[in-house]
C-alpha cells in the first residue's frame, strides 16, 4: 500500500473530526499505533505477546514480550540430582523432547568421561531423528493452519499420530517421555517395533509428496511467502540463529556435521541449506530436512548393533568441579545444556541455551517494513516454543 | 404433460383462489396480501432449511476432506447439528458494549440479512415459480449483493474496537473491489441473452446452450469474485487474521451473531443460486423435474465453493487487491469486448 | 553439501553459501594452534585447553569490550552461543560466554570475574547482536547490570519484581505454608 498523504478537514496531525458525539474513533489518528498480539492468540505460538508497532498496515517495530511461561526450570534444577532433571527437560522444548534429554546427557557423559554402548548410540540416534520429523510435522502444520489452509494441518497430525504411537510403545508416553539416561536410554527397542518404523519410513515420503504438492506448490503460499521476512547470513549470524533459520541465510551449519555427536558422523546425509533467508525458504529447508532424517533414519535402523542399552554409569552422579557445555542440534536449532557444578550430586548451576529464546530476538530484524498480515508467517516460520523461551 | 401440469400449478391455485374471494366477495387486494405473505414464507422457510442444511454440509464435507468425521452426534450422521447449534446460540447472553453504538450495532445484522433474503424475490425455482419476474432482474441481484457493504462498515464501526473497525475497513474495500469483475461478469451474460430479466437468461440458454459453454472466462471471474464476496478462504481475510480474532464479528454474540451467520450461508446460497441461473441454465433440464435441476445446479456451486475452502491457504490484503484491480478486472473486461464482438456479428 | 532432490520442489540454491562453516577442532595440534593465534592477538590472556576441545580464557572485567572486539574481528570469533551469570556467592559472580567462530571451527569460553559489592559489567551487544536478550536475562535472574546495554530491563520475571531469583542468597517472597499439611478431619 503506498503512503499517501492524506489531507483530513479540521483536525491537524491527521485527527479525524468525530462527526458524532462520544464515537469510538474520536481518538483516531493516522500516526503509528500499537497493536497487542497474544498472549492468548490462535497464531503466535504458545504464550507470547507481540507488541507490533504498525503505521498503517506497514510494521514499524516489534518488541516481543515472554516469560508467560517461566517455570523457574533452572533454580529448580539447582536443587535436583541430573537424573531428576531430565524429566523437567523434556518440559522446555516439549515438542522435542527427546533432543532436549540428550542435550542434558550428553553434557553430563561429556563430563564424567563416560562411555555410552554403541546399541545405546545407535537408538539415541533414531529417537533423535523420529523426533525430527514429529517437530516438523507439528510445524509443517500449524504453518499451514496460520496462513489459512486448514487440511494440511490435519494431514499431518496424521503421520505424526504414527511416530506419537512409536514413541508411545518404547517409552511409554507420547511427549514426555523421560528416556535419555546418563550412559544410555531406558527402554531396548524391539525387532517388532524397528519393523514398525521402517513401514512408517516405506510409506512416509509418498505422504510427504502429497503435502507438498499441496501446500509447496500452491500459487498463494509461494506469494505469501516469497521474500517475507528475510535476513541475510551476516544478520543470521550475529543474532545467533542456529537450525533451520540459520541454514535458510546461505550458511550451511548442522551440529549434526560439524559438532557431531552420537553416530552423525558415520552417517551419510546432507545438510539442508538455502541462500535467500526468507520465510520460503526456511520452509524448504525444514523439508528437506525431514527427508533426510529418513535417510539417517533408515541407516541407523540398518547398522544397529547387538550389545547394552544402557551402559554403566554411577548410581549417584557427581560432576567433577567445573563447568561443562554440551550441544545438540534440535529441530529449532542449537540446544545448549551449560553446567557449572561444584563437585555435588547436584548443578551448582545450569542453563539452558534455547533456540526459539534467541531466534525470537530476529523478530524486528524479519518483520520490520513489511505488512501485519505477514507478521503471522514470519512467527510461523521461526518456529518457536514458548517452553523453551522462558524456560 | 406431468411437468406442464406441475409448472401451470401454481397459476391454476392462484386463479382458483381468486374465483373463490370474488364468489365470498372478498376484496382482490386481500388477496394479492395473502398471495405475498405465503410467497414470504415459502421462499423464507426455503433459505432456512437449506441453511441449516449448507452449514452441517460445509462441517462434514470439511471434516472429510480433513481426513476426520465432522459431527456425528447429534442425529443420524450429526444432521441435528446446526439445530442444536442454533438453540444454543439463541439462549445465548444479549451483549452489547459499553462503547458500541447501540442503535446502529443492533440494526447492522439486519441491514445484513434483509437484502441477502430479498436476493430470493427474482430467484427462479422452476417454470413459472418464481416470486417475481422482474424485468431488471439481474440489476436488481447486483443491487442486492451490495448491501453487504454498508452492513459490514456499520458492524465494524458501532462495535466501538479498533479492531471490527480496521476488519471492517478491509472487508469492505475486498467486497467493492470485486464486485466489478462480478458485475462485468454478468454483463457478459446479459449481452448474450438480451435481457436482464433471469427468466429470460434461462430461456436464452434454452435456446443456445448453457453460458458455462459460451461464457467460460466469464464463468472463472464469476466464481472467483463470487467467493470473494462471500468472504470465503481464500478471501476470508477480514474475519480470519492475526489482530482481528473475527473481524467486524468481534463483538457480536448470540443471536446477533447467529443473524451474521446465517447470512453468511444465505449469501452462498442465493450466490450459488445465480451462478447456477446465469451459466447452468437455472432449472433447465431432460428428464428430471426443473425444481431438481434447480436444487442440483446450484449445490454443485456449493460444493466447489466448499471444496476451494478447504484447500488453498488465505491470500494477504494487498496481494487479495491485486488480484482484483489487476487481474480479474481486465480478464472481466476482455470478455466483455470478445462477448461484444461476438453478438455483433 | 547441497540438498538432494528426493521429489517435490528441490530446495532452491542456485547460490554458494554466504559462509562456509567448518568442522568443529578437535586434534591436539590444532587446539594448540589455536590457543597460540589467540596468545598474540590477546598476549595478556592465557588460554586454556580444555578436554571437550574448548579453548578457555579469562578476561578482565574492564578490558572486555576491547577483547570481545578483537576476539570478533581478529580471531574470526563471530558467533555467540549464550551469555550467562553464575552466582559464587563471597567470591562474586561470574559472566560466561560461549563463542564460536564458523569459519575456522574454534570454539571459546570466556569468563569474567565481576566482585559482588559491585555488580557491573560492560555490554557486548554492539559486538554480537544477540547479546541483548541474554544480558537482559542475566540481569533479571542474576541482577548483574550491563552497561551500554540499549535496554535493559527485566524479560522473563514480570516488570516490577523486585529480587534476582537465580542469585543464591534470593528469598522466596511467598509467605511460607505447611508443604504437607494433615487432611482436616
Amino acid at each position: 500500500m503506498p503512503d499517501t498523504e492524506v489531507s483530513v478537514p479540521g483536525g491537524a496531525q491527521g485527527q479525524v473530526p468525530s462527526l458524532i458525539e462520544d464515537s469510538p474513533t474520536q481518538d483516531l489518528r493516522t500516526e503509528e499505533m500499537m497493536v497487542n498480539m497474544g498472549p492468548q492468540h490462535p497464531s503466535t505460538h504458545g504464550v507470547l505477546r507481540a507488541v507490533v508497532t504498525i503505521d498503517g498496515e506497514r510494521v514499524v517495530d516489534v518488541d516481543s514480550d515472554v516469560g508467560y511461561l517461566h517455570r523457574c526450570f533452572e533454580k529448580i534444577s539447582e536443587k535436583l540430582t541430573y537424573q531428576q532433571i531430565i524429566p523437567y527437560t523434556d518440559r522446555t522444548d516439549y515438542l522435542a523432547g527427546m533432543t532436549n534429554e540428550l542435550a542434558l546427557v550428553l553434557t553430563v557423559e561429556k563430563a564424567l568421561g563416560l562411555e555410552v554402548p554403541r546399541r545405546a548410540q545407535f537408538i539415541r540416534t533414531v529417537m533423535s531423528e523420529l523426533q525430527r520429523i514429529h517437530s516438523h510435522l507439528i510445524w509443517f502444520g500449524t504453518f499451514g493452519l496460520d496462513l489459512g489452509a486448514t487440511t494440511p494441518f490435519l494431514y499431518a497430525f496424521r503421520d505424526r499420530e504414527t511416530i506419537s504411537d512409536l514413541f508411545e510403545e518404547v517409552t511409554g508416553a507420547r511427549m514426555m517421555y523421560n528416556y535419555m539416561r546418563v550412559g544410555g536410554v531406558r527402554n531396548d527397542i524391539t525387532a517388532p517395533w524397528v519393523k514398525r518404523v521402517r513401514d512408517f519410513l516405506k510409506q512416509f515420503p509418498a505422504a510427504l509428496r502429497e503435502y507438498d504438492d499441496l501446500l509447496t506448490g500452491n500459487p498463494i503460499l509461494k506469494a505469501r511467502t516469497r521474500g517475507v521476512g528475510k535476513i541475510d547470513a551476516q544478520t543470521a549470524v550475529a543474532y545467533g540463529a542456529s537450525g533451520p533459520v540459520l541454514r535458510a541465510s546461505g550458511v550451511p551449519y548442522d551440529l549434526r556435521k560439524h559438532d557431531p555427536y552420537l553416530v552423525y558422523d558415520e552417517m551419510d546425509f546432507d545438510v539442508a541449506w538455502a541462500s535467500e533467508g526468507d520465510v520460503l525458504a526456511r520452509y524448504q529447508v525444514r523439508l528437506e530436512e525431514i527427508r533426510q532424517s529418513i535417510r539417517i533414519l533408515e541407516q541407523a535402523l540398518e547398522g544397529l548393533p547387538e550389545g547394552e542399552f544402557l551402559g554403566k554409569a554411577p548410581r549417584i552422579v557427581k560432576l567433577p568441579p567445573g563447568h561443562y557445555y554440551g550441544r545438540v542440534e534440535g529441530p529449532r536449532g542449537e540446544v545448549g545444556c551449560y553446567i557449572v557444578s561444584d563437585g555435588d550430586r547436584k548443578p551448582y548451576r545450569l542453563h539452558w541455551r534455547a533456540p526459539s529464546f534467541v531466534h525470537l530476538q530476529l523478530l524486528p530484524a524479519m518483520a520490520k517494513g513489511h505488512l501485519m498480515g505477514d507478521m503471522v508467517a514470519i512467527i510461523g516460520s521461526i518456529d518457536i516454543v514458548m517452553g523453551e523461551v522462558d524456560r | 404433460m406431468y411437468f406442464a401440469e406441475v409448472s401451470s400449478l401454481p397459476l391454476r391455485l392462484y386463479q382458483w383462489t381468486e374465483q373463490l374471494f370474488t364468489n365470498l366477495g372478498l376484496p382482490l387486494w386481500l388477496l394479492a396480501i395473502l398471495v405475498a405473505t405465503v410467497k414470504v414464507a415459502l421462499i423464507l422457510g426455503f433459505i432456512l432449511l437449506n441453511v441449516l442444511f449448507l452449514i452441517w454440509l460445509e462441517r462434514k464435507l470439511g471434516g472429510h476432506i480433513q481426513n476426520r468425521l465432522g459431527p456425528i452426534y447429534t442425529g443420524p450422521f450429526g444432521l441435528l447439528q446446526t439445530l442444536a447449534d442454533a438453540l444454543k446460540v439463541l439462549v445465548k447472553e444479549d451483549i452489547i458494549p459499553a462503547a458500541a453504538d447501540r442503535w446502529v450495532f443492533m440494526i447492522a445484522p439486519l441491514v445484513a440479512f434483509v437484502p441477502a433474503v430479498m436476493i430470493w424475490l427474482v430467484v427462479p425455482f422452476a417454470p413459472g415459480v418464481q416470486a417475481r419476474d422482474l424485468n431488471i432482474g439481474i440489476l436488481y441481484v447486483a443491487a442486492m449483493t451490495s448491501f453487504s457493504v454498508p452492513a459490514l462498515l456499520m458492524a465494524g464501526w458501532s462495535s466501538g474496537n479498533k479492531w471490527s473497525l480496521l476488519g471492517a475497513f478491509r472487508a469492505g474495500a475486498q467486497l467493492i473491489s470485486y464486485e466489478v469483475p462480478l458485475i462485468l461478469a454478468t454483463l457478459a451474460v446479459v449481452m448474450l441473452a438480451g435481457s436482464l430479466s433471469l427468466n429470460d437468461i434461462i430461456g436464452a440458454q434454452q435456446e443456445r446452450a448453457w453460458f458455462i459453454v459460451l461464457q467460460p472466462l466469464g464463468f472463472i471471474v464469476y466464481l472467483i469474485a463470487a467467493i470473494a464476496e462471500l468472504n470465503r478462504t481464500p478471501f476470508d481475510l477480514p474475519e480470519a487474521e492475526s489482530e482481528l480474532v473475527a473481524g467486524f464479528n468481534t463483538e457480536y454474540s448470540g443471536f446477533r451473531f447467529a443473524i451474521f451467520f446465517l447470512t453468511e450461508y444465505a449469501s452462498l446460497l442465493s450466490s450459488s443460486a445465480i451462478a447456477a441461473t446465469l451459466f447452468l441454465g437455472g432449472w433447465s433440464g431432460p428428464l428430471l423435474p426443473p425444481f431438481v435441476w434447480f436444487l442440483l445446479k446450484t449445490y454443485v456451486f456449493v460444493f466447489i465453493a466448499m471444496w476451494i475452502r478447504f484447500t488453498l491457504p488465505r491470500l494477504r490484503v494487498d496481494q487479495l487487491m491485486n488480484l482484483s484491480w489487476k487481474l480479474l478486472l481486465p480478464v472481466a473486461l476482455l470478455n466483455v469486448l470478445v462477448t461484444g464482438v461476438f453478438v455483433a456479428l | 553439501m547441497s540438498p538432494r532432490q528426493t521429489g517435490g520442489t528441490p530446495v532452491v540454491n542456485a547460490k554458494a553459501p554466504a559462509l562456509v562453516p567448518a568442522p568443529a577442532v578437535t586434534g591436539e595440534d590444532a587446539l594448540i594452534e589455536s590457543a597460540e593465534r589467540l596468545r598474540q592477538e590477546l598476549p595478556k590472556l592465557d588460554p586454556k585447553i580444555r578436554p571437550d576441545g574448548w579453548l578457555e580464557v579469562s578476561v578482565p572485567r574492564e578490558s572486555l569490550g576491547e577483547v570481545s572486539r578483537l576476539l570478533r574481528d581478529r580471531l574470526g570469533y563471530d558467533y555467540l552461543l549464550l551469555l550467562t551469570g553464575v552466582d559464587w556467592k563471597e567470591k562474586g559472580f561470574q559472566i560466561v560466554l560461549h563463542l564460536a567462530g564458523l569459519a575456522r571451527g574454534e570454539r571459546l569460553v570466556v569468563t569474567v570475574d565481576v566482585p559482588r559489592e559491585d555488580p557491573r559489567c560492560p555490554s557486548v551487544v554492539s559486538v554480537w547482536p544477540t547479546a541483548n536478550w541474554h544480558e537482559r536475562e542475566t540481569w533479571d535472574l542474576v541482577g548483574i547490570r550491563f552497561e551500554g546495554h540499549p535496554d535493559l530491563r527485566r524479560i522473563l520475571m514480570k516488570e516490577g519484581w523486585e529480587g534476582h531469583p537465580l542469585r543464591k542468597d534470593y528469598e522466596d517472597p511467598r509467605p511460607p505454608r505447611d508443604r504437607f499439611p494433615k487432611p482436616q478431619r
